[in-house]
């Protein structure tokens, strides 16, 4: 027998195309220098030979690689036959082509809607000429509290004269106004603009004209701007809209102009535009003091945002010698590009949707390419007939290439089709409003997409198979079909290691993110939000005109609330959990470096009742306090902690707040304002009555479902004023609910993609313990045959994917902690690097692994040896 | 003939050995031959290195044979000469035959 290692060394050497012939003539050379000279001569003669050869065909061997490559064919000769060959084999197998198109689909439409939502969000301009160049204009100072940023009119009024980098300088400010003679009294949400706002944004009307200096005197007319959205609800689009009037808060309003359609949060959800003039008795308007208003600017072309920052930061510090006794804290400006503002939020939110469907889009990818490599290994004999019959390489590579296409472009096809539908979806079950309109509908940008899709589909399909099939005829018989080539196993190994590793990753996610919203449903917020209705109302301001009246106002309508049938409390409030808030200052804690912001509310008697609102220390305001001028107050466990060792030791304290020095009398519990993710900020309680015209929430605790004791809340209210409307109406636990609702859809959405990684990874599993199975049937008898337990032959098995699996669990683990990073800014009270997590999501997708290929390795040890070899 | 297309030393053993065999030249045959004429024990890689050279050239040609009917019988692959194959061996051998004489009396007084 010649010997093993030096054939080995041959055959491992010699192009395949000559193995056989070389084996062949080597072995009788051997044959006869054996019978003459005796077997070891023959065997050194063998050594010596394989040695020698060892270089000619090395060289040999990779002039025949260069010469395969020459004849890849990917000419169009043939092109069509081969196609036809492909289409033939995908009709003969219906489940798989049925398998792989819906997969594909699936995960093509899934991908297509994810790019739609990004494109629309991000990656599109914004609708204004130049919109980097429009910035939001902040004024900060080393002592400023953090979130105090806004400036009064004045200040805006002045930058306008003294800057010399800005194309317009302007201001805002959101307002609701009662919009009457129109149906049902509703309020309608408006910005008020300051002149040059138009210029500031550079658009122009679609209809009308723009504010024009005579709409800011008292003395013009009173002038409004409809935005589009607005102007087809309530006008339905007609043009003569323009020059009708519109009572606004009971006074007429004539519409000037109509916006074009933004499609953008801002200014857009606004329905009215109105001239942003201080009015006659909002003293904090006259005021330069108060920071009431948003400041925007447009830097001019030739400069930079940088430049416009530096040189109204040195206008600002003029300003604050000017004035110091309101401006010294507004001398640093601050910057920001609209495009960021608006976007910066919503980004993360975005890119984790990028990542999840790109990992989930892989681990599919990867699914399928395993699935079609196992096909691979059946179509051998098929193969060998076509290369027998003089087909190369590469034709067979064509035609698996014909069949890859076909498969990715009817996913690609299909997927498009779905891609406007599945926006829709998403856009329906998204928590809050994007801050722009998506569009779900065919684009260039959504084609190209589409096509690189299918292009990347097709490369990863094909590219296992035809390197497979390349050696298909090897062993040149046309029934065998269980060899695996090293590259094969290769290409399994990864594909399943890829699989598992991306599920891992989106599991982990999944895990934080689920495992956030278990802990904000376990916050308490502070106050107890179940059986409790909250609307906001205001009074007509023509009829309830001073401060007096709108608090008696307020104190009829709670008598009225109360009287009803189910309510068991009732009570108003300036600042109320997730409905609206009161206006704050700041405070400078000891030894703090800046101060902090202090919510000043302003709450009816019965607030913390109806609430369930838990009194700490000291006592609640009475009946009296509540009418009187008195100067006390109650504060929150926050401020408390603030102002003094504990609840206990700040009662009876004072505290300085509007040049009075206030006596705290009681401690209320701290309330999470905000919803569970924010913690409570200090708050300071002020007698009720001092509310005077602020608009106020109404809080009802009835018996029952809340909801139903609203058309009689309503009725008694508007026996009151006719004209107030209740907006904002909801359950409380409603608002809780939604207060979390973009935790919630964040954990649906990658929960639902762990969920689908998850399957396909252990279909994966599954799949390629099958095949492995059946392509060692042989092996496998003549272990037993030799007396290998069945539990053996079952671990080998289940061993081929585990194997993989393993390695994409270590894999998956190392992508997780470094992809954890990007979990920081969504998860709550959870570390997305946490190792339990981490340790308990590997062991279960080993687990499930295990499972799969177990299920499927059951086969493998039912085989019979005398069946498994008679096979052969 | 181009530049590229001259014959080297073992290209040129192997086809004379091919020359030689007519239709019985396989691997174990040209091994024979060559070692018989020159003495050389050439390796069985280089033999099929060459001849997938010389083949690449146009030279030679090949056909597999089926498995010999007896025990132990085995496929052998067959190669022969082409035309053109022939042509190049002559054009070679006629200047070797032109250059060798020179050869040996230049060189052969001076040793």
């Amino acid at each position: 027998m010649t010997p093993r290692l030096p054939r080995w060394i041959v055959s491992t050497l010699a192009p395949q195309s000559e193995r056989r012939y070389i084996l062949n003539d080597l072995h009788e050379d051997f044959v006869v220098i054996a019978q003459k000279n005796g077997l070891r001569a023959a065997r050194r003669w063998y050594w010596r030979q394989t040695l020698a050869s060892a270089g000619p065909l090395a060289r040999l061997r990779f002039q025949a690689a260069i010469r395969t490559l020459r004849r890849f064919d990917l000419s169009p000769s043939g092109a069509a036959a081969d196609a036809w060959q492909g289409a033939r084999w995908l009709a003969r197998h219906p489940t798989l082509s049925t398998t792989v198109v819906v997969t594909l689909t699936v995960a093509f439409a899934a991908a297509l809607a994810g790019f739609c939502v990004i494109d629309s969000v991000l990656l599109r301009p914004l609708p204004f000429p130049d919109p980097d160049r429009i910035v939001l204009i902040e004024a900060t100072s080393p002592q400023r509290p953090a979130g105090a940023r806004s400036v009064s009119l004045q200040d805006v009024e002045d930058w306008q004269r003294l800057t010399r980098t800005f194309d317009a300088v302007s201001a805002c400010t959101e307002d609701t106004f009662r919009l009457t003679g129109r149906g049902e009294p509703r309020e309608i949400d408006a910005l008020r603009v300051a002149p040059d706002f138009q210029r500031v944004l550079a658009i122009q009307p679609a209809a009308g004209r723009a504010f024009g200096p005579l709409d800011f005197t008292t003395a013009g007319a009173r002038a409004v701007i409809l935005t589009h959205g607005f102007w087809q609800r309530e006008f339905g689009g007609d043009p003569s809209a323009i020059g009708r009037a519109l009572l606004l808060n009971e006074e007429s309003y004539r519409i000037v102009g109509v916006l074009p359609r933004l499609d953008v949060t801002f200014p857009e959800p606004h329905d009215i535009w109105v001239p942003l003039v201080v009015r006659a008795g909002a003293f904090w308007e006259a005021s330069r003091g108060t920071g009431w208003v948003f400041a925007l600017g447009r830097v001019k072309d030739s400069t930079t945002v940088d430049v416009a920052q530096g040189e109204l930061t040195s206008v600002m510090r003029q300003l604050a010698i000017e004035y110091p006794r309101t401006n010294k804290d507004r001398t640093l400006a601050e910057l920001t590009p609209v495009v960021e503002e608006l976007l910066s939020p919503i980004t993360p939110v975005l890119f984790l949707l990028a990542l999840a469907l790109s990992a989930v889009l892989i681990v599919a990818l990867g699914n399928l390419a395993t699935l079609l490599l196992a096909t691979v290994a059946r179509r051998r004999p098929e193969f060998a007939v076509r290369m027998a019959l003089g087909a190369g390489a590469g034709r067979i590579a064509r035609q698996i290439g014909a069949e890859c296409v076909f498969l990715s472009s009817t996913a690609a096809a299909v997927g498009l089709l779905a891609t406007p539908l599945l926006v829709t979806a998403f856009m329906a079950v998204y928590p809050a409003p994007l801050p722009r309109r998506v569009d779900g509908s065919m684009s260039l940008p959504l084609l190209g997409t589409a096509l690189l899709l299918t292009f990347t589909a097709v490369v990863l399909l094909w590219l296992p198979q035809a390197l497979a099939a390349r050696t298909a005829h090897r062993g040149m018989s046309v029934a065998s079909t269980r060899t695996t080539t090293p590259l094969e196993h290769a290409t399994r190994f990864s594909l399943i290691a890829a699989q598992v590793a991306l599920s891992l990753m989106v599991v982990v996610a999944a895990a934080s993110l689920v495992r956030t919203m278990q802990r904000l449903n376990a916050i308490d917020p502070g106050f107890d939000a179940e059986g409790v209705l909250a609307f906001m109302v205001t009074p007509s301001p023509q009829r309830f005109t001073t401060a007096a009246s709108a608090h008696a106002f307020y104190n009829s309508a709670l008598e009225a609330v109360r009287s009803v049938p189910g309510v068991q409390t009732a009570a108003a409030g300036v600042g109320v959990p997730l409905m609206s808030g009161g206006w704050r200052f700041g405070i400078r804690p000891p030894g703090a470096p800046r101060d902090t912001l202090v919510s000043v509310n302003l709450v009816s008697p019965g607030y913390f009742e109806t609430l369930g609102i838990k009194l700490l220390a000291g006592r609640q305001l009475t009946e009296a306090e509540q009418r009187s001028g008195a100067a006390v107050a109650l504060v929150n466990g926050s401020l408390a902690r603030i102002l003094a060792r504990d609840a206990q030791s700040v009662v009876g304290t004072r505290m300085n707040y509007s040049g009075q020095a206030w006596e705290i009398v009681g401690v209320a519990d701290d309330v999470r304002h905000a919803g569970p993710r924010r913690p409570a900020a200090p708050e300071f309680f002020i007698p009720w009555h001092m509310a005077g015209k602020r608009p106020q929430t109404i809080v009802v605790r009835a018996s029952g479902d809340s909801m139903r004791v609203l058309p009689a809340v309503a009725a008694r209210i508007h026996e009151i004023d006719p004209t107030a409307p209740l907006s904002r109406v909801s359950r409380m636990r409603d608002r809780m609910r939604e207060s979390v609702a973009a935790d919630r859809f964040r954990a649906m959405l990658v929960g639902v993609l762990a969920l689908v990684a998850l399957i396909l990874a252990s279909i994966g599993a599954y799949s390629v313990t099958a095949v492995s199975v059946a392509r060692r049937t042989r092996e496998f008898g003549i272990r037993m045959a030799l007396g290998e337990e069945r539990a053996g032959i079952w671990r080998r098995a289940v061993w081929t994917a585990l194997s993989p699996a393993c390695a994409g669990v270590v894999a998956g683990a190392v992508g997780a902690s470094a992809a954890a990073r990007l979990l920081e800014s969504f998860v709550f009270e959870v570390s997305p690097r946490d190792p339990l997590t981490l340790a308990a999501v590997a062991l279960g997708l080993l687990a499930l692994a295990t499972t799969a290929a177990a299920i499927s390795a059951r086969r493998a040890a039912h085989v019979d040896p005398l069946i498994a070899l008679r096979t052969e | 003939m181009p530049k590229g297309q001259y014959l080297g030393e073992l290209e040129l053993y192997v086809m004379s050995a091919l020359a030689l065999l007519g239709d019985e030249a396989y691997g174990v045959t040209i091994r024979r031959t060559i070692a018989e004429r020159s003495g050389r024990d050439v390796a069985i890689g280089a033999v099929y290195a060459t001849l997938g050279r010389l083949e690449e050239k146009g030279y030679v040609s090949f056909r597999a044979s089926d498995p010999l009917p007896m025990q132990g019988g085995r496929s052998r692959k067959y190669a022969r000469l082409t035309p053109e194959g022939r042509r190049a061996l002559r054009h070679s051998t006629a200047m070797l035959a032109k250059i060798i004489p020179a050869l040996s009396s230049g060189s052969g007084g001076r040793r």
